[in-house]
């Protein structure tokens, strides 16, 4: 893990300093609210139906220990002891008071934390895929490209005030890329070319919201030591034509679509050839001194383990073989796993973590995962570093804390969005309906029955739940002064890209999860076998078969 | 026009001339873009010095005789349009441009910093704003990690990592 | 029952809404961000209870710009609309029930 060294330290105490005088001036009336609200968003810090929300970053969603510990001490001292796990790999708390903002922002310093730029027409946090570093079909660690692109984006004087907010995300695997790059403003994808060098391909303009566009590859091989200058270049390009007359067309996937893949493309790299040979050129020095804070920590020499039989040997304890099933997953080093721990739990907001559970999960990132955990941008938790020999123990422990919920990639496992109940934009309330559809499947034989299938659900077009890219994606609009809630089929986040299809007219509370049900057994019934998924039916079958279920004979 | 440059607060004599007002025979006047490429061996017959404001919708490759200009504002329509630093960097770093740059229009205290780092010399504050407090917007940071126009070295090629 | 709703009529569709009898006039708090609701002397209120229902335009306009000076204590004054139920508004739109009642959800696991 990237450890901050006194320039990285004075930069983050800076900041917290700053933002003490900003809010100093803002109280006693030196500045407007009007002058405020920009420096406060860049400081992560919106206002929201009830109170203000405070986004911290977590940089490409690693956590240690320590980290953990202090999320947990914020959520109980400054807020209601809670903390939420946001779809870009952040963490977000909707209490906190204006007065006690700096404080945290300090408190957060002290553990090489901060809320630096995740709001904000400037660059976001950078994510990428929550297996970084441990999984078995990676390239390359993507981690150190993402810290050098976190600090080449922090404070950039240049790309404060952009058109509209940038976030881009960094993948290391050749395919199942799990950090959703072609929905990313930029994405980033290591890999090699014939001669066996290592580089990046590098895709602009994917997006959600209201226009939701897959990216495309603008460079297929970009040499490592570019990767900043021609970031650069991109941003350059971009601060200046992208659209500033209309918030809904400001983001950089409407300049590629009205400039053109082509044209865009020339005017990048045309930019980039100016400053290509720049003091942007990384050196090898710099890569190599953040990619030795990445290196694999020791590992002991363990022989590789077969958990099915190991479930076994275990008297047959069929929650605990659901959990190895869909929750562990493989580890590149022999006689370790990698633990998803499903934040999604009964009755309680997905993504949502008590302030003793996070306390818990340290000590347990401590004595099972090397001292670490990672943010999923499906909100939830990954333990990277777990011995096999230690899961049955680990799987104990997560019980006793509602943490070891066998859903990873099923149905319950929702992307959801904090929707009317929290968030100013919405339009509707999303997280009611998500714990009504984990209730209605909360069997886990059906579940695992069902396959993998991804619900994802926002509460207006902003789509910060990504509902466009949701197996089975769900809306909520404002009909009538109403909520009401549109479903989508179809969606898909990772190399298979595909934006989902309203199915037809929009449901409200009372029937909207009747409809899932409906769509999920209609998938049932038709699918050529138990292996194909949700997914491979409809693509093969199309709308009808689901439509028609939905919306005849009733 | 007060402004903020070298870390004083000083009032000089330029004066910003809103298109359509009559150019006056003398004193240092800022014109607008296309009226100095349109004007500008007429405007440098006056007794004064002439500059030129750059809209943020405009180009830094579009103004002719970038070197005969002793001082370029850039305009900041609306705070939030951040075209102008990219136009500063671009004047410094692409065209070589060696004069004054300064900030003119809606100008924020708290971008004065970052509008620093993009080569911007002088920094004209609205009417009303606290221009002594705003002097210690350049000192709040003393630790900065990308290359740009104040020093064009990442960190890691200033200081040993 | 299914509820058929067209984009295209989206302006057709917020006429039909009742568009409520009066206004109150709201804010958020500068110290915490939680609603509040002004009084028929100026003052604010938390509770959407003790707020004092407004039905004459010109008097919530007026109000609202009042508020535009009170930066220190609230911030993004606006108005919404209500009826009156026994002297007490009762928003017409889910956000402002969802604002003035809380979230509708549990907030934390029960330890």
């Amino acid at each position: 893990m990237y450890q901050y060294d006194i320039h990285d330290q004075r930069i983050v105490e800076q900041r917290a300093k700053q933002f003490r005088g900003q809010v100093e001036r803002r109280l006693s009336g030196e500045i407007t609210e009007s002058e405020f609200k920009p420096l406060r968003l860049q400081n992560g810090l919106y206002m929201q139906l009830h109170a203000y929300m405070l986004r911290v970053a977590v940089p490409y969603g690693l956590l240690n220990s320590a980290q953990i510990r202090m999320l947990a001490h914020i959520a109980r001292t400054y807020d209601k002891g809670y903390a939420h796990l946001t779809t870009r790999q952040n963490v977000q708390y909707n209490w906190p008071t204006l007065e006690d903002v700096p404080k945290i922002l300090s408190d957060l310093a002290s553990v090489q934390m901060q809320a630096i730029q995740t709001s904000g027409n400037c660059i976001r946090n950078t994510t990428s895929d929550p297996f970084a570093g441990v999984a078995p079909d990676e390239l390359e660690d993507p981690r150190p490209y993402c810290e050098l692109i976190r600090q080449w984006s922090t404070f950039h004087p240049e790309f404060a005030f952009l058109p509209r907010k940038f976030k881009i995300a960094v993948t290391g695997t050749p395919d199942h890329d799990r950090a959703a790059i072609r929905y990313h403003d930029i994405g980033v994808r290591i890999v090699q070319n014939e001669q066996g060098e290592k580089g990046f391909q590098i895709w602009v303009g994917g997006g959600l919201g209201r226009t939701p566009f897959i990216a495309s590859v603008v460079r297929e091989f970009l040499p490592y030591e570019h990767l900043l200058s021609y970031l650069e270049a991109i941003l350059r390009v971009y601060n200046l034509h992208g659209r500033r007359d209309n918030k809904y067309r400001a983001r950089i996937k409407i300049l590629v679509s009205e400039h053109g893949v082509e044209r865009f493309t020339r005017e990048v790299e045309d930019e980039w050839a100016l400053m290509k040979d720049s003091a942007l050129k990384l050196t090898r020095e710099e890569i190599q001194r953040i990619a030795e804070q990445f290196t694999p920590p020791a590992y002991e020499a363990l022989e590789p383990l077969d958990l099915k039989l190991q479930a076994q040997t275990l008297g047959g304890d069929r929650a605990y073989a659901r959990w190895i099933t869909n929750n562990v997953q493989k580890h590149k080093q022999p006689g370790y796993s990698i633990v998803v721990l499903s934040i999604k739990q009964k009755d309680i907001p997905p993504g949502d973590l008590s302030d003793t559970q996070m306390d818990a999960i340290a000590d347990i990132a401590d004595k099972f995962s090397l001292g670490h955990a990672v943010v999923t941008h499906s909100q939830n938790l990954v333990l990277p570093d777990v011995r096999s020999q230690d899961l049955p123990e680990l799987f104990k422990i997560l019980s006793s804390l509602d943490l070891a919920t066998p859903n990873f990639g099923l149905l319950t496992d929702i992307i959801c969005c904090p929707g009317l109940d929290f968030c100013d934009l919405a339009n509707a309330r999303s997280i009611p309906i998500a714990l009504k559809i984990s209730k209605k499947f909360d069997d886990i034989d059906y579940l695992s029955d069902i396959g993998p299938l991804s619900i994802k659900m926002s509460g207006c077009i902003n789509a910060c739940g990504h509902h466009h890219i949701g197996n089975i994606g769900i809306l909520g609009i404002d009909k009538h002064g109403q909520e009401a809630y549109q479903l989508m089929l179809g969606g898909q986040d990772s190399d298979d890209a595909s934006i989902g299809k309203i199915i037809g007219p929009a449901f409200d509370e009372t029937t909207v999860v009747g409809a899932v049900e409906t769509i999920v057994k209609q998938y049932l019934s038709i699918r050529v076998s138990d292996d194909e998924t949700f997914l491979q039916c409809y693509r093969r079958v199309g709308m009808a078969p689901f439509k028609e279920a939905l919306y005849e004979g009733h | 026009m007060k402004v903020i440059k070298n870390k004083q607060i000083i009032e000089d004599d330029w004066i910003l001339l809103g298109d359509g007002h009559t150019i006056p025979s003398a004193g240092n006047i800022i014109v607008g873009l296309s009226h100095w490429n349109g004007e500008k061996d007429l405007l440098q017959q006056r007794a004064g010095k002439t500059a030129v404001v750059l809209g943020s919708d405009e180009n830094p490759e579009d103004i002719l005789q970038l070197d005969r200009l002793e001082l370029i504002a850039i305009d900041f329509p609306k705070f939030s349009d951040g075209r102008g630093f990219s136009h500063a960097r671009r004047l410094r770093e692409r065209f070589g441009y060696k004069g004054e740059l300064r900030a003119v229009g809606n100008v924020l205290r708290d971008q004065l910093f970052y509008m620093y780092r993009c080569g911007i010399d002088s920094y004209a504050l609205q009417d009303g704003k606290d221009f002594q407090g705003a002097l210690e917007a350049f000192d709040e940071f003393d630790v900065t990690y990308q290359a740009a126009v104040d020093d064009p070295r990442p960190l890691y090629r200033r200081v040993a990592r | 029952m299914y509820i058929y709703y067209r984009t295209r009529s989206c302006k057709m569709a917020r006429m039909a809404q009742p568009k409520g009898t009066h206004f109150v006039v709201s804010a958020g708090d500068t110290l915490t961000g939680a609603p509040m609701y002004m009084k028929l002397d100026g003052t604010w209120t938390s509770k959407l209870s003790e707020a004092t229902p407004i039905d004459d335009e010109a008097q919530r306009d007026a109000l609202i710009s009042l508020a535009r000076g009170q930066e220190r204590l609230i911030c993004d004054p606006h108005a919404f609309n209500v009826t009156v139920d026994n002297g007490s508004p009762v928003p017409i739109s889910v956000r402002e029930k969802v604002r003035a009642l809380g979230p509708t959800t549990p907030l934390r696991r029960p330890d």
